[in-house]
């Protein structure tokens, strides 16, 4: 019996397995973790005590003055003041359409949810950047669509709509933040226990109370959650003050650290843009811990359980028609700058969309833009940062998930913290510190520091995404397989991985997807030699070629869409499905 | 076969929960070809165990030998890992991977370890372990189509292809419903039997162990309270704790008033009665005296008492039908109710004057347990009651 175990002998790779013991695997996982995300975090805190105008690397003095001229000038409190009102603002107004969207299409008959569904959780497919630049087209002052339409038809002589102050700001925010609120939403109102309800029914209140007394109160917990999530997430966003309101002189933290690290004149101030860097960071912190307080007291109130319920839907009555009129109508709106930016990429240059320019649409700027060497290097440094940040990202997060579930030893809870901390730090502060990191290496310059900052900007995502698979899996499983002679590694991933493959499949479409719409990353470390689509996108724009990014911009989306779509679709549908 | 000494394993504490010692010094000694049980309530630490052995779980000081070969040892600073170990487990979940075919997951094993004994080698193999626990021709479908005692069929197999020098057994038969459990307990002592092969045997079920095994160890609170057969153990306990998990009794408190080679006379609330003795109990002690339900002898009619027998008698207090056999509750003198299954085809009517005799073989004197342990038996006998 046991002759027969030792007649197979190993062969010659065996040799080379202690290399997959789980020890040396978590040590490594550890050293890689801290240097990408301590590493920026060190060399910020560093950077922003040095003096201006020099390389953290390259002095060894420390100064506090970068912090002294930040709280001096009244600028700052200006600064602190503008970034919470533009956050503030644009959260109550995308929360509360979420919010109400959200109880229209789980708990009321209004027709079309399913519909509404798919849209607003394909909304991630659809860059930041491309809702900026399609709001620009619609209603800048001088020849936005809506305000030459406006003038046309009702005679005015100043622009209706002007996209250059702090209301289009808010509300152009308010439209991305509804999205991202809905999903989160969605899930709250769906899984709330009818019965709550019912008890109310039952004791003789209206349905009008009923709501007024019991649905909101259950629900305000939840709401609040998601709105300071949001908040936290505003507060971080570069992208759309960035397009939309530094024309305006509206200038929020993340703005103001991006522009002292890439100054369109003048050298970069690295010392100021990383004091001001650690202010946000500061400022991301304090709202993480608020979002924590508020998850834990949000604890007493758990309506939401993991059971499926199928809610009490309310009858709208008289209602339905003109409440599915005003959604669709809100869904109209939103997709107009999509629409103008479609139109805009026929165009030979830019104009205002009507009958008679129709005549004079082609496929001109498509098939321009895909014949540049510029475009075509474009798409292929997109490709290779979206396979390999997504891999990587999710193939990190796998192995990082499976110690802080399995292991549960001191190096495995630093481990999980170390992976969740990127939550906390803005993008633009993590890769303004990346690029202080590595502006000095041959990384530096190529497409692979894109691709090792959308890892660390990624990886609490993915590592969130994977520990809560992993723990839905039993442990015998994995077990099995080791009694069964496995290494760690070969029950890894021979099991482990390809029993999670579903969870893995769609954190790496949600990394892809919001990897290769990110222009945070691509436009602070962008050289020449590393320009992906959506910081092509940016350059033409600036350059201006207005035709040219739209087509740029719709082919972007189009290729997001073609991944994001289909999955959501069979999502729902699996969803009404169960 | 397997050699196990003063094994420790204490978990740390939790945030707001103590450390929990699993294992408190435990010795056993396992022979080769015999079925050995860990049995034990849920938390006796026989998982723990298991675990150690298979080398799933880290023990804090001992020794563990398998087969001659040292796999843990602290003080030499040993450790194999579980998968250098060679040994097969069949899990409680069964763990049966549901992304791989059926035959995929049995020829697992024979790949590992930069094994790789070709293609032919590997599908014999694999046939002969199906066919040996009756699956043969299942090798293409997939491993969730299978009905749960497929799966534990499969689970099996899986667990010997590679011809382990142990197998280990973790509540192999707990996922399956009551009827299975019994074929499946048969039929798994058959097939470990013919193959010869040592196995342990985790469970929670008296019934299985007693079913199942050549040995029991019966364990406590992270000791092993007794091994012997499950005969001995069931005839023969050393404590209440033993008695009252291996099978239902009587357990009633008594003092030991004489004391004669094997045999003692204790002082019950319903009158003298000779039984066995464990060792170590002297005249005087308090003990526990133990009945099986289907010890005493019971007459209608009052016959001579002579010798070592005891007779006593009783109002039948109530009848309960339960198929093969009725249990009767007996209201003695002194007020204890006692309780006696019968042939169903003997029923006394309530109310009913009835006599126990208790030959003394029959009835056994232990050890009243530690103060932890008689709390939990009292939880027992009420929900025995209720």
């Amino acid at each position: 019996m046991m002759a027969d175990v030792s007649a197979e002998q190993p062969s010659g790779t065996a040799r080379w397995t202690f290399l997959a013991s789980p020890s040396l695997i978590k040590i490594a996982l550890l050293v890689v973790v801290a240097i990408l995300v301590l590493g920026p975090v060190i060399v910020l805190l560093r950077a922003s005590l040095a003096p201006q105008d020099v390389l953290p690397f390259e002095t060894s003095a420390f100064t506090f003055a970068n912090f002294r001229q930040i709280f001096a000038g009244n600028d700052t409190f200006t600064l602190l003041t503008t970034t919470i009102a533009y956050a503030g603002g644009s959260v109550l107004l995308g929360v509360g359409a979420a919010a109400l969207v959200a109880w229209l299409t789980e708990r009321t008959d209004m027709p079309g949810a399913t519909v509404i569904r798919v849209f607003l959780f394909s909304w991630m497919a659809v860059p930041p950047l491309v809702i900026g630049f399609g709001w620009v087209l619609l209603i800048n002052p001088g020849n936005g669509a809506l305000n030459v339409l406006a003038r046309a038809a009702l005679g005015l002589t100043s622009p209706l709509f002007t996209i250059y102050s702090f209301w289009s700001l808010i509300i152009i925010t308010a439209f991305s933040v509804f999205p991202t609120a809905y999903v989160m939403l969605g899930g709250l109102f769906s899984n709330m226990d009818p019965q709550l309800e019912s008890a109310g029914h039952v004791h003789g209140s209206r349905s009008f109370t009923v709501m007024r007394r019991i649905t909101l109160p259950l629900l305000i917990p939840g709401i609040l959650s998601v709105g300071i999530f949001m908040v936290m997430i505003v507060v971080q966003a570069f992208e759309i003050p960035f397009i939309v309101g530094l024309s305006a002189q509206i200038r929020v933290l993340s703005t103001r650290v991006y522009l002292l690290a890439s100054p369109t004149t003048g050298i970069p101030n690295y010392g100021l843009s990383s004091a001001f860097g650690v202010c946000l960071l500061g400022l991301a912190c304090l709202l993480m811990w608020v979002y924590f307080r508020c998850v834990g007291t949000g604890e007493k109130y758990r309506v939401v359980t993991g059971k499926a319920f199928r809610p009490r839907r309310q009858k709208l009555g008289v209602w339905r028609l003109p409440v599915t009129c005003i959604v669709f109508a809100l869904f109209g709106v939103m997709i107009l700058p999509l629409l103008m930016i479609f139109w805009t990429s026929f165009t030979a240059s830019y104009q205002v969309p009507s009958l008679a320019a129709l005549g004079s649409l082609s496929f001109d700027n498509y098939s321009r833009a895909l014949a540049s060497p510029f475009a075509q290097q474009a798409i292929i440094n997109t490709l290779v940062l979206v396979f390999a940040s997504a891999t990587l990202v999710m193939f990190l997060g796998s192995l990082i998930a499976w110690f802080s579930v399995r292991d549960r030893g001191l190096a495995a809870r630093i481990l999980d913290v170390l992976a969740f901390a990127p939550t906390a730090i803005p993008p633009v502060v993590m890769v303004i510190a990346i690029l202080l990191v590595y502006i000095r290496t041959p990384v530096y310059g190529t497409i692979w520091i894109l691709v090792l900052s959308s890892v660390t900007v990624q990886l609490a995502f993915a590592t969130r995404t994977m520990t809560s698979a992993l723990t839905q899996l039993h442990k015998e499983l994995g077990d099995a397989a080791t009694v069964c002679g496995a290494s760690w590694w070969t029950s890894f991933r021979c099991i482990t991985l390809p029993l999670l493959r579903v969870q893995f499949l769609s954190g790496w479409l949600f990394v892809a997807a919001h990897t290769s719409r990110d222009l945070t990353i691509p436009l602070v470390l962008m050289t020449s030699s590393n320009v992906v689509l959506a910081s092509a996108i940016w350059m033409m724009w600036d350059f201006p070629d207005l035709p040219g990014a739209a087509a740029m911009a719709v082919l972007l989306v189009l290729g997001l869409l073609v991944i994001v779509l289909p999955v959501q679709i069979l999502a729902t549908r699996g969803r009404s499905g169960a | 076969m397997l050699k196990v000494s003063h094994l420790e394993r204490t978990y740390p504490a939790q945030p707001g929960g103590a450390a929990v010692q699993a294992l408190k010094s435990v010795s056993l000694s396992v022979e080769q070809g015999d079925i050995f049980s860990l049995l034990g309530p849920s938390g006796c630490g026989k998982t723990t165990m298991l675990q150690c052995i298979a080398g799933l779980e880290t023990p804090d000081a001992g020794r563990i030998v398998i087969g001659g070969e040292t796999v843990y040892s602290r003080d030499e600073r040993i450790h194999l890992p579980a998968n250098e170990r060679g040994l097969g487990m069949v899990f409680q979940s069964y763990a049966i991977w549901p992304h791989m075919s059926v035959a995929e997951n049995v020829a697992f094993p024979l790949l590992q370890r930069g094994r790789n004994p070709g293609r032919e080698q590997i599908a014999r193999r694999v046939d002969d372990a199906l066919a040996m626990v009756e699956l043969a021709g299942y090798g293409n479908r997939s491993a969730t189509q299978l009905s749960g005692g497929q799966q534990q069929r499969i689970a099996l197999a899986r667990a010997l292809v590679h011809k382990p020098r142990l197998l280990l057994l973790d509540e192999p038969l707990s996922n399956l419903d009551a009827k299975l459990r019994d074929t499946m307990r048969i039929e798994l002592r058959r097939l470990i039997k013919s193959i010869g092969i040592t196995a342990i045997f985790v469970t929670h079920d008296q019934v299985e162990a007693m079913g199942m095994s050549d040995r029991v160890a019966l364990m406590r609170a992270g000791k092993v309270i007794q091994v012997g057969t499950s005969k001995e153990i069931y005839l023969n306990p050393h404590s209440a704790f033993a008695a009252d998990f291996m099978g239902s009794g009587n357990l009633v408190a008594c003092t030991i008033s004489d004391v004669d080679n094997d045999r003692a006379v204790t002082t019950t609330p319903f009158g003298q009665i000779q039984a066995k003795v464990a060792a170590g109990l002297r005249a005087g002690d308090d003990a526990i005296l133990v009945i099986r339900p289907n010890a005493p002898i019971i007459h209608t009619q009052p016959v001579d008492a002579q010798g070592d027998l005891a007779q006593i008698p009783g109002n039948v207090s109530s009848v309960t039908f339960l198929g093969e056999k009725i249990e009767v509750r007996v209201c003695l003198s002194g007020g204890y109710d006692f309780v006696v299954t019968m042939n169903t085809f003997e029923a006394p009517v309530e109310g009913q004057k009835v006599y126990l005799t208790l030959p003394a073989e029959r009835c056994i004197v232990v050890h009243k347990d530690h103060p932890v342990s008689s709390a939990a038996r009292s939880v027992d006998l009420e929900g025995l009651a209720a």
